[in-house]
């Protein structure tokens, strides 16, 4: 293997001025690949498929998940996609947490990701021809060291009436079984602010696990209080303004056999006094975003 | 997820340009103390707030706060040389933390020269600057050679630091390269966090919060900012 870290400075100078070698030189070792996958194996005019950016990372290095993080920056996404195609948001797979020396706590990706995106076929898209979408993306690989890295890859649609599931369609099945819904009212699971601290209950859990989303009003502490195995999870905000929301991911494993993780989005004001009972996002739910792990 | 660079239009250039948006959010990161085992950790609810006091009582002295006399330490540089914050009495002393194959070092010290421009601005103004390596023995970045290298090839005018075990690092809750420190000249630290405010390891960001902690303190005015939070690889402890 050769020395990645020795590597990084001229790799890192080489993407800066946009040498076309820059990502043949980031082959060995290769330690992110990403392939953009898609679901169907054609595009209908007028429907909404899911693509999405795969990526395989090795063993041990991780990549960041666009939330509260001590370090490092999440991959970008850029889907390229002709005229009259609509590129909807990413959506991010869930993540776990780093915890590393010097009391750092990251959010990341380990091993394979999928970042899905929705892409919307214009309703005049022409049967029997073939689409070319592209994407790109940019990140930042860490293990102990950290290192720049950048690759695209392009996917070829036939146009057509009907499509099947592709070869790689069990990944996006998984991904939405994984993908974070509403809390179930009947799961018994509670999220409130009480005293400046942000506070879930999910009685019966082994592990709960809150992973802050990039935007959330700041939370202190998570590496100590971000985890909890006592169904109870207490995390102090930090001076929230009035229009604050606590936005992010919450996993709850429970041990009856097999243990599971389901995990849930939340998404609530900061302030208790800007919530109104009405607007608590708990209260419809369909998907538990339930999830074997 | 607003730092997503997303288009939908055509675009051909792979660029590095990662999160485009500043990272406004000043979030005081009151250095905890240092702590070796963290995959162990009992995350147990106990009651926070006793558990808070205990902290700060015990370890006061021994961690960086913003306002209080900054953690003394002694250190040899790459020559072998010992350098302390005692030797700068009196100065405005700049703390980097220093990985030099990390890529937001790289971005600063050879894409941008941001830290050397700081450097060449205020040295005459009775500014110190010292670059602190704290990654472990075998990590990125690590080791008395690398660093002689990396301070030729970057050109830099100060001294690198060799903080191996982490120490002085942990005290001061150093979590990124580069995370900076500001010391003012009466000992006390002024700022802790970012060097500016572009996070990707893009060429350097619109506002630099050293240099205009340092301008404020020559001009006799308090810090404006004293924390971000700081962006950048971990800290290879």
């Amino acid at each position: 293997m050769d020395n990645p870290i020795r590597n990084a400075a001229f790799l890192m100078a080489s993407t800066i001025l946009g040498l076309g070698a820059a990502h043949a030189l980031a082959d060995p070792p290769k330690l992110v690949s990403m392939t953009l996958i898609a679901e169907n194996d054609a595009l209908i005019p007028g429907q909404t498929l899911e693509i999405g950016l795969r990526f395989e990372i090795a063993p041990e290095w991780h990549l960041y998940w666009p939330g509260q993080n001590d370090s490092g920056f999440p991959p970008t996404i850029e889907v390229t996609a002709p005229k009259g195609y609509a590129v909807g948001e990413p959506r991010w797979p869930n993540p776990t947490r780093h915890p590393a020396p010097g009391e750092l706590l990251d959010h990341v990706l380990e091993k394979e990701a999928l970042v899905v995106v929705p892409l919307t076929v214009p309703a005049d898209a022409v049967t029997g021809t073939k689409v070319t979408l592209e994407a790109a993306s940019s990140w930042l690989v860490c293990k102990n060291a950290c290192l720049p890295g950048d690759g695209t890859s392009t996917i070829t649609l036939p146009v057509a009436t009907a499509a099947k599931p592709g070869s790689k369609a069990g990944l996006f099945v998984a991904a939405r079984a994984s993908r974070p819904g509403p809390i179930d009212p009947a799961s018994g699971i509670s999220c409130e602010v009480r005293r400046g601290r942000f506070q879930v209950l999910a009685p019966g859990s082994t592990v709960l696990r809150f992973f802050p989303a990039a935007d959330s009003a700041p939370l202190k502490d998570l590496l100590k209080d971000g985890e909890s195995k006592r169904g109870r999870i207490s995390i102090a905000l930090e001076d929230p303004g009035p229009d604050a929301r606590i936005r992010g991911v919450l996993e709850v494993v429970t041990a009856a056999p097999p243990e599971r993780s389901m995990f849930y989005s939340v998404e609530m004001p900061a302030d208790p006094a800007a919530a109104k009972p009405a607007e608590s996002s708990q209260s419809q739910s369909s998907d538990t975003g339930e999830t074997r792990r | 997820m607003t730092n997503i660079l997303f288009r939908s239009l055509f675009a051909g250039v792979v660029s590095l340009s990662l999160c485009g948006g500043a990272y406004a959010q000043n979030t005081p990161t009151t250095p905890p103390p240092a702590k070796d085992d963290h995959k162990d950790h009992d995350h147990s609810d106990h009651d926070h707030k006793d558990h808070k006091h205990d902290k700060k009582d015990k370890k006061k002295a021994e961690t960086a706060k913003i306002g209080e006399s900054a953690p003394e330490f002694a250190l040899k540089d790459t020559t072998g040389k010992t350098v302390s914050l005692a030797d700068f009495k009196g100065k405005i002393v700049v703390l980097e933390w220093f990985n030099a194959d990390c890529p937001f070092i790289v971005k600063h010290h050879k894409n941008a020269t941001t830290f050397n421009d700081l450097h060449t601005k205020y040295n005459g103004k009775g500014v110190v600057f010292l670059a602190i390596c704290s990654s472990a023995e075998g990590n990125q970045g690590s080791g008395v050679e690398r660093n002689a290298k990396a301070k030729t090839d970057f050109k830099m005018e100060y001294p690198i630091l060799m903080d191996a075990d982490g120490k002085v690092g942990k005290t001061y809750g150093a979590k990124t390269t580069p995370h900076c420190f500001v010391i003012a000249a009466d000992g006390k630290l002024v700022y802790n966090g970012a060097i500016d405010d572009d996070k990707s390891t893009d060429p350097a960001g619109k506002t630099n919060y050293v240099a205009k902690a340092i301008d404020e303190l020559l001009a006799g005015k308090p810090v404006s900012t004293p924390t971000t939070k700081p962006y950048g690889c971990s800290v290879k402890y």
